[in-house]
């Protein structure tokens, strides 16, 4: 004879139900909490003619952008120390990316640079171009430095942005105007710098 | 009051007047406080004999999950600012400057906020917060640094710029040294998949591309469900090699060769050993040979299948 006694209960009806009803204002509960709390998005709303450095580009195009990113730095340094903005073969013997050409350079496509010193009239008086194009690697765009130095002797300070253009082989802009850049076809990259981050995780980049 | 008190106390409120007057070198040298090897190398490299250097925590502690010590709470009392990561690597630094009361009021420097991030190679998505694994992200960080150093001892601001540009092109050397060597290789078959997700700055500067990564997430080993996963994924993508980390043993790497056959290398995490002012460079040379190593073995792997073909 077995000692094991099998109890059933009256009803498992309610039980169900109060399980059921347990999950669902738990499952509530946690959507309005991360719907309230949760994290914000990596990046701030881009317009139709920006595109994102972080998760916006081919893998060519972030390696391309983050070396110029770095170089517009050291291009504004060169510039300060030195009086002239340095053309595409001073930047080479500095061996700054990615403009020297390096296996960085032929493994993103051998991009061939032009540089466009201070324009001294038109729309693009004031700004100095580093204009890249020709690059043959898979999902290849062109690339535009522009900086902006109204005033000479304030260029680290001074607003400085980089633009990519779907087409490989596009010559570099006649018109530098946001606007003109725009409908000939360019986007400027939006970086996603550490700053950002810290902002995102911290509330502030102080 | 006595007449005596009262010279005391205002000769003493004028010293303090006057010595909040003087440039800071006449005063005494910055303590930077920092928080990862490879800033002590940059700001080391930056400030010469103008300031004076402080680890947060003592050489030969993992910086992954780092806990606080007492003696880091003493340190970090006694800083004048701090270069810190900031974005998800030395978040132990933050608990230590809270402990210490100095959360609000240190001045803190963050490297990062010059360089543009991108996502942590692999299934982590997250923004990859190791910037100071690389050539180029590091020298952007070394500008940055120099910078706000600039700001807070005006009297050094261009001996610490042109450190930190004669550093720079050091490096951009150190980099430059290797790339005969690496572009006279096959590299257009190379794939490779890292532990760590850490790497994406090292292998973008150089156009490469990680396949795979072996970890989930920053610092925590894979289920075996996802390790199963990962090693499907090398197999499928052809990935012929896999970089561990040199100073983080781990059985995973052993397992992945065994069952896939991809040789191993390792890179540095630049995060063990002494704080000294060539660590990175150092460290970084290991790194770019591990890599030559390995594109030189994925050359030859390219060299015999066209001799079987």
């Amino acid at each position: 004879m077995s000692s094991t006694e099998l109890v059933k209960p009256s009803s498992s009806k309610w039980e169900t139900l109060v399980l059921i009803a347990g999950f669902g204002l738990l499952l509530a509960a946690t959507t309005i909490y991360v719907l309230t709390f949760g994290r914000e998005e990596q990046q701030a709303q881009l317009e139709v003619w920006q595109v994102s450095a972080y998760d916006g580009l081919s893998d060519v195009d972030q390696a391309v952008y983050n070396a110029l990113y770095t170089a517009q730095e050291d291009i504004g340094w060169i510039q300060y120390e030195l009086g002239p903005y340095p053309d595409i073969a001073t930047l080479e013997d500095y061996l700054i990316a990615p403009f020297a050409k390096d296996l960085s350079w032929a493994n993103t496509g051998r991009v061939q640079w032009h540089f466009r010193d201070v324009v001294q009239e038109g729309e693009m008086q004031g700004y100095t171009l580093y204009h890249g194009n020709g690059g043959s690697a898979p999902d290849q765009s062109a690339y535009l430095l522009v900086l902006g130095h109204l005033h000479s002797g304030y260029v680290l300070a001074n607003h400085n942005t980089i633009w990519i253009h779907p087409n490989p082989n596009q010559p570099m802009p006649k018109n530098s105007t946001q606007q003109s850049m725009i409908l000939e076809g360019w986007k400027n990259v939006v970086p996603y710098l550490g700053r950002d981050e810290l902002e995102r995780l911290k509330g502030s980049s102080n | 009051m006595s007449i005596k008190k009262s010279i005391l106390s205002t000769a003493g409120t004028l010293v303090l007047a006057i010595s909040s007057l003087l440039p800071l070198s006449a005063q005494a040298q910055l303590k930077i406080g920092v928080t990862l090897h490879p800033y002590y190398s940059f700001v080391a490299n930056i400030v010469g004999d103008r300031a004076e250097l402080s680890p947060l925590i003592g050489a030969g502690y993992n910086p992954h999950g780092y806990q606080p010590q007492a003696a880091d709470i003493k340190r970090a009392s006694e800083l004048d600012v701090i270069v810190v990561n900031g974005i998800g690597h030395d978040e132990w630094a933050f608990e230590i400057l809270q402990a210490a009361g100095r959360e609000e009021d240190l001045p803190k420097i963050y490297p990062n906020n010059a360089v543009a991030l991108m996502p942590t190679s692999g299934k982590d998505q997250t923004a990859n917060a190791h910037t100071f694994l690389s050539i180029s992200a590091s020298i952007a960080q070394v500008y940055e640094i120099a910078k706000q150093l600039g700001t807070l001892d005006p009297v050094n601001a261009d001996f610490y710029r042109t450190n930190a540009r004669n550093y720079a092109t050091r490096l951009r050397q150190l980099k430059a040294e290797y790339m005969p060597q690496i572009a006279a290789l096959d590299t257009s078959k190379f794939k490779a998949a890292t532990m760590h997700g850490a790497y994406g700055y090292l292998m973008q500067e150089f156009g490469l591309q990680i396949s795979a990564v072996v970890e989930p997430r920053h610092g925590v080993e894979p289920t075996a469900r996802q390790l199963a996963e990962t090693i499907d994924e090398i197999k499928s993508t052809g990935v012929t090699v896999l970089f561990a980390e040199k100073y983080f043993a781990s059985k995973l790497a052993d397992t992945i060769e065994a069952e896939t056959q991809v040789k191993i290398f390792s890179f540095s995490h630049i995060s063990d050993g002494d704080y000294t002012a060539d660590r990175f460079e150092l460290d970084m040379r290991q790194n770019i040979e591990e890599l030559l190593g390995a594109l030189e073995y994925s050359a030859s792997l390219n060299a015999d299948n066209m001799s079987n073909n």
